[in-house]
């Protein structure tokens, strides 16, 4: 109930005021009311990494590497930060040993996933890790869903769209597409991909729209 | 019971005017109570109704009886359904197990006569027989305040629940108590969510009554998707009026005026059930416009899942019933905050919804003075496994793991060693027969490394493989995992291929590492509960049963000789008979063995599915299974040196 | 260096004519733009030249044939280190023998001839014979396509399978596909009810129930299919008339679900998921039935089995017709 009570304060508050004080690293950071804690990290030039992260599109909380420890009334919780709304007075690490010690697995892991994305390739770099110990899957599609999202949200087409559940799900332009042609061919979604595999992959699979060369 | 006109309840002189009429009609006749729930069904309960159905209208017509002495009742479920189909005959309280068909004529004849059928009692070690239902040890150990009306009523008959005080909760709450004092009832009773999570019930309605907003929805949570665990379907398909009645109250409390009941797909009696019941309630006006002349509305709409245990999550039913995908979302705000279609929303589990109008009628002080401090009043558990009495039980929180499955589930099957206890579903972690003796409540069972959960438990003995359950439950929880965060999809995919190389006797003694890095990555990294919890199994198993991996790892060695691709079926020349019954059932040939000589398998093309053994006769008894490859004896002491194990 | 690459480029051209393809202006002003250039581009900087050079070219004109040249390796892209999406003239094009080409790419006027309809309607058989040949690529990217063949492949068979259904009368019976959209009133929150009816009553989700719901209800088709293939209880393809699942909970697996399993699997010769070849039989897991105290359990033609022997189960099949 307190904590209710203080997020419909806090909100209120916020409206008056607009700016917000945390601390990110022991750092007093400003932040406008509806940011959340990666968008205030990004304004101070603090750098926390995120694949499935982009500004237009809203937090899916996906690839997990904007993970941050945050402290608050004395009890330490993890959360993403691309999520998270900024509140008055958070302590927030984005380094403490806990997240380095988490990160670092969750790269090593992203390794054996897809090990050519910059900020892969930079994060192994810092924590030292030159080789994954866990079976290599060469998928090279993280499933980030930045593709899907960017077309159902910014696009508004739908063209493509998750198919299955868990260790089989896939990301698939509908089948059938040229009964509807939902895809503008605006090739937009192969620009966002963070892999860049995106367009070889499934350039195959899409059936030939019936335009001009 | 069905009168021409319904005539709509205004509160509680027609509720007790209903139940009075129904005690007076009761009065002095036997009623033969057949339990239906899906467990006995399964049993062919409906077979054995249908004969009794057919004496009693032989023995009328032979006017051995009047049609006015003897009731016939289909009621829910028990709880003890190892010995399903039960029956109990009123007032005496006999209760008769494992009842068949050809026993119809017998139990009617009796019940007329008011005798007993000596042979369906039950019997105890010296054999002397049992009569009433409550002195069978079974029920004996149990305090059964949910499900004791199961036994009593007609789920589909709403004045059977108003017979038995239902719906008076509902009267004292619209007409004499304003909600905040409802609420503060419910706050001082520490009611916490019987789901598995344990949260306070009483908090998480203030939450959602305090949240801005007009319009706020309830939900009962029926998703009950931990396999195993089957307490939510026999009270929905049992007892589902007094869910309703709690949800009712709920929804007043909050101030919500329409709720959403999600009950899983494979669950169709209990789906029947609930949508019966609502139709029923709706007639007497305990549904819809002015309820009870209170001047509250509350609506209620059930919604089928659709196959998928992480709809089960909060947030992930809250889209299914929006009618998205089934995928957890980021909760940062709370869903009694905003929730479904981001407007204060309220999901709690069937059980707890159905202690609600015990707490209204009877006061919180009688339901803390059950349980323990930190935990109060009782929980269904469904005891399954290698137990000899399966079934649901409802004990008071604070009752030892060990009393639950001796005293009342009757010790191991076969006779067999206790080996460890899986509670909690595939959130929770196995306890060791160590640790027996620990309470269960919400809090001692997660020091231990596992959880209460939902009340699965789930007994294993010696012959269970723990890597193998650890094995089974990560195939489980990566099947049902959404997909959506990488930690859960991938870290369960990779679990998944180094539980494989370790079965199939490939495992390497980086594995453990390699298994302990994940389960970290796995509890803190996750979106939701079902990746944040996965690791209890497999770190609960490494703790208490770390041999057992290295078993596994080091002698290639199943010890509980599960894990096919490590055991070998072998016959011994010194009692086979040559009777080639195992030839023939062999679906791959390959046992060679001319009659009246000793067979053998081939090894190279034995698939290890057990026909054989299983065709063996007892008195031959020369199939066995063996496990190990020997020649790593010798390399154990330096294997073991090396690791300081 | 430049002029031995356009004579190089010059002969592979003209190779390639034979075969079919035609260098248009746009694909010789790409070509002209990377030759010329010292040293990678990415696609907005072809992009920016071309435009120079030619104001009306349209940026996914653009796209399209780099990717074109690309298939056809007479450009490549670095995209596996530090410049992803920079294009470079491919070393060693004198050397290149073009075997396959996609026909998808030089038989469009082809296919435009015989009319919008036939390339709408094209099974993925005859699709399969127009990418039976393939460009030639890098060793890992055959993988792929090789698995994409095996997927078309079982496409077809589906598609055969469909037929006989009989789609045709499912198609045509709009009013009892519109009757269901009607009970839930055509309300898009109400979908996964919909499925779930149509489910029982087809005992499958054909591909125009759902192109249906769709339009109907003005939802997504992405969003459709994707509703339809997370869920288990949905199946995208036929099903056999009677369902024999076995519980796979924790309980019955602990008493043995997987022995029960294999002897099913060597009654019925069928894995678990799959449909016997004369559609009687579907065997299936599902993750508690909740009558764990009968365990392992078999349901089949709504009643439950426990722990059947092989002979029970053999006399059980061949009882229902």
């Amino acid at each position: 109930m307190e904590s209710t009570i203080k997020h419909e304060e806090s909100a209120k508050s916020a409206v008056i005021n607009k700016n917000i004080n945390l601390f990110i690293d022991n750092k007093a950071v400003p932040a406008g009311s509806g940011d959340t804690l990666l968008l205030a990290a990004r304004k101070a030039g603090i750098h926390i990494p995120a694949l499935c992260y982009h500004e237009k599109i809203k937090p899916h909380g996906a690839c997990r590497l904007c993970i941050v420890e945050i402290v608050k009334k004395g009890k330490s919780r993890i959360v993403a930060s691309c999520a998270y709304p900024a509140e008055e007075g958070l302590q927030v690490f984005t380094e403490s040993l806990k997240i380095t010690e988490i990160r670092k697995h969750l790269v090593e892991l992203y390794m054996a996933l897809f090990p050519y994305n910059e900020e892969i390739k930079a994060l192994a770099k810092k924590y030292g890790l030159k080789e994954t110990r866990y079976h290599k899957e060469n998928n090279y599609c993280i499933l980030c869903g930045l593709c899907v999202r960017y077309c159902a949200e910014v696009k508004k087409e739908n063209a493509i769209g998750f198919i299955g559940r868990g260790t089989s799900k896939k990301v698939a332009f509908i089948p059938d597409s040229s009964y509807f042609k939902y895809c503008v061919n605006c090739m937009e979604c192969m620009d966002i991909c963070p892999t860049g595999v995106f367009p070889s992959n499934y350039g195959i699979e899409r059936l030939p729209q019936t335009s001009d060369f | 019971m069905s009168e021409k006109e319904i005539k709509k309840i205004s509160g509680l002189e027609d509720l007790v005017k209903i139940s009075e009429k129904l005690k007076s009609l009761m009065e002095g006749k036997t009623v033969i109570s057949i339990c239906s729930g899906t467990g006995c069904k399964a049993y062919s309960s409906d077979d054995v109704h249908g004969k009794i159905v057919e004496e009693l209208q032989k023995k009328i017509k032979e006017s051995k009886t009047n049609a006015d002495n003897i009731v016939i009742k289909k009621t829910g479920c028990h709880g003890y359904c190892e010995r399903g189909p039960i029956m109990v005959i009123h007032p005496g309280q006999t209760c008769y197990l494992g009842v068949k068909p050809e026993d119809a004529p017998d139990i009617v004849e009796s019940a007329i006569n008011e005798k007993v059928v000596e042979k369906l009692l039950y019997k105890d070690e010296n054999g002397s027989s049992i009569e009433k239902e409550n002195d069978i040890p079974f029920y004996k150990h149990q305090q059964r305040i949910i499900f004791d009306c199961n036994a009593k009523i007609d789920p589909y008959s709403i004045d059977d629940y108003i017979m038995i005080g239902g719906y008076q909760a509902l009267a004292k709450a619209l007409k004499e108590m304003p909600p905040d004092k409802v609420l503060s009832e419910v706050k001082k009773s520490n009611l916490r969510g019987r789901g598995g999570g344990g949260f306070a019930t009483g908090l998480k309605w203030e939450t959602t009554k305090n949240a801005a907003g007009d319009t706020k929805y309830v939900i009962v949570n029926a998703d009950e998707g931990d396999p195993g665990a089957y307490m939510d379907r026999s009270i929905l398909e049992g007892n589902p009026h007094s869910v309703l009645e709690g949800l009712i109250i709920a929804a007043y409390t909050i101030g919500a005026n329409h709720g959403y009941i999600y009950v899983r797909q494979e669950y169709p009696f209990a789906v029947k059930s609930i949508e019966n019941a609502i139709e029923n309630a709706r007639e007497y006006g305990l549904l819809g416009k002015n309820i009870m002349n209170s001047g509250f509305d509350f609506d209620v709409k059930v919604h089928r899942g659709a196959g998928a245990f992480v709809s089960g999550e909060s947030s992930a039913l809250m889209a299914a019933v929006e009618g998205n995908v089934g995928e957890p979302r980021l909760k940062y705000i709370h869903t009694a905050v905003s929730g479904l279609w981001s407007k204060p929303t309220n999901l709690n589990n069937v059980e707890t919804y159905a202690n609600i109008p015990h707490i209204i009628n009877n006061g919180a002080e009688w339901f803390r003075s059950t349980g323990t401090p930190g935990s109060s009043g009782t929980k269904i558990f469904s005891l399954v496994g290698k137990v000899n009495n399966t079934g649901l039980v409802e004990v008071p929180m604070g009752v030892t793991l060990r009393d639950i499955i001796y005293k009342i589930g009757g010790g191991i099957k076969g006779g067999k060693k206790f080996k460890a206890v899986q509670t909690g579903g595939p959130s929770g972690g196995v306890i060791p027969e160590a640790l027996l003796d620990l309470p269960v409540d919400f809090d001692e069972l997660y020091k231990a490394g596992s959880m209460m959960g939902s009340g699965g438990m789930i007994v294993m003995d010696e012959s269970d493989c723990m890597v193998n359950v650890a094995h089974y439950f990560i195939k489980f929880l990566a099947d049902e995992s959404c997909g959506k965060c990488v930690p859960c999809r991938e870290g369960l995919r990779q679990l998944l291929y180094i539980y494989e190389r370790i079965i199939n006797g490939q495992g390497q003694v980086e594995d453990l590492k390699l298994l302990e890095d994940l389960c970290i990555l796995l509890e803190n990294a996750s979106l939701c509960a079902l990746g944040g919890t996965a690791q209890n199994i497999v770190v609960t198993t490494l703790k208490y049963f770390r041999q057992e991996y290295g078993a596994h790892i080091y002698y290639k060695a199943c010890p509980a000789m599960v894990c096919k691709p490590l055991i070998r079926y072998e016959i011994s020349s010194d009692k086979c008979s040559g009777c080639t019954r195992c030839v023939k059932v062999c679906p791959v040939d390959a046992i060679s063995g001319k009659p009246k000589e000793a067979h053998a398998i081939d090894q190279s093309l034995c698939i290890k599915c057990g026909a054989c053994m299983e065709e063996c006769p007892e008195k031959y008894s020369a199939i066995a299974k063996s496990t190990g490859i020997f020649e790593y004896e010798k390399e154990k002491e330096a294997v073991f040196a090396d690791k300081g194990q | 260096m430049v002029n031995m690459e356009k004579t190089n480029i010059k002969n592979l051209l003209g190779q390639l004519k034979n075969i079919g393809f035609r260098l248009t202006g746009t694909r010789k002003t790409i070509l002209d733009i990377i030759i010329s250039a010292k040293e990678g581009l990415s696609a907005e900087e072809i992009f920016i030249s071309a435009r120079k050079k030619n104001p009306e070219i349209g940026v996914a004109t653009i796209y399209r044939n780099i990717k074109i040249l690309e298939e056809l390796m007479i450009i490549k892209r670095a995209g596996e280190t530090e410049n992803k999406n920079r294009y470079y003239l491919s070393e060693n094009i004198g050397n290149l023998k073009i075997n396959y080409f996609k026909k998808s790419v030089i038989g469009q006027k082809q296919q435009k001839k015989a009319g919008a309809y036939a390339l709408v309607t094209s099974s993925p058989a005859s699709r399969r014979q127009d990418t039976e040949s393939f460009s030639f690529y890098n060793s890992g990217k055959i993988d792929r396509m090789q698995s994409q063949l095996n997927e078309w492949m079982s496409e077809l068979d589906k598609i055969r399978r469909e037929k006989e259904f009989k789609l045709e009368e499912i198609i045509n019976d709009v009013s009892k596909i519109d009757a269901v959209l009607q009970k839930h009133q055509y309300s898009s929150e109400n979908l996964i009810q919909m499925l779930l009816d149509f489910q029982g009553q087809y005992n499958w989700l054909p591909k125009h129930v759902l192109l249906y719901v769709s339009t109907k209800l003005k939802v997504p088709l992405t969003q459709v299919y994707g509703i339809a293939s997370f869920y288990k209880f949905f199946n995208l393809e036929p099903r056999g008339r009677y369902q024999v699942i076995v519980c796979a909970g924790t309980a019955c697996h602990v008493r043995g679900s997987v022995s029960l399993l294999q002897r099913i699997t060597n009654v019925l010769n069928i894995n678990p998921g799959d449909t016997t070849p004369d559609y009687k039989f579907t065997l299936d897991t599902v993750n508690c039935l909740g009558c764990c105290a009968l365990g392992p359990v078999m349901m089949f033609n709504n009643k439950y089995f426990s722990n059947p022997s092989r002979k029970e189960l053999e006399k059980l099949f061949d009882s229902v017709v």
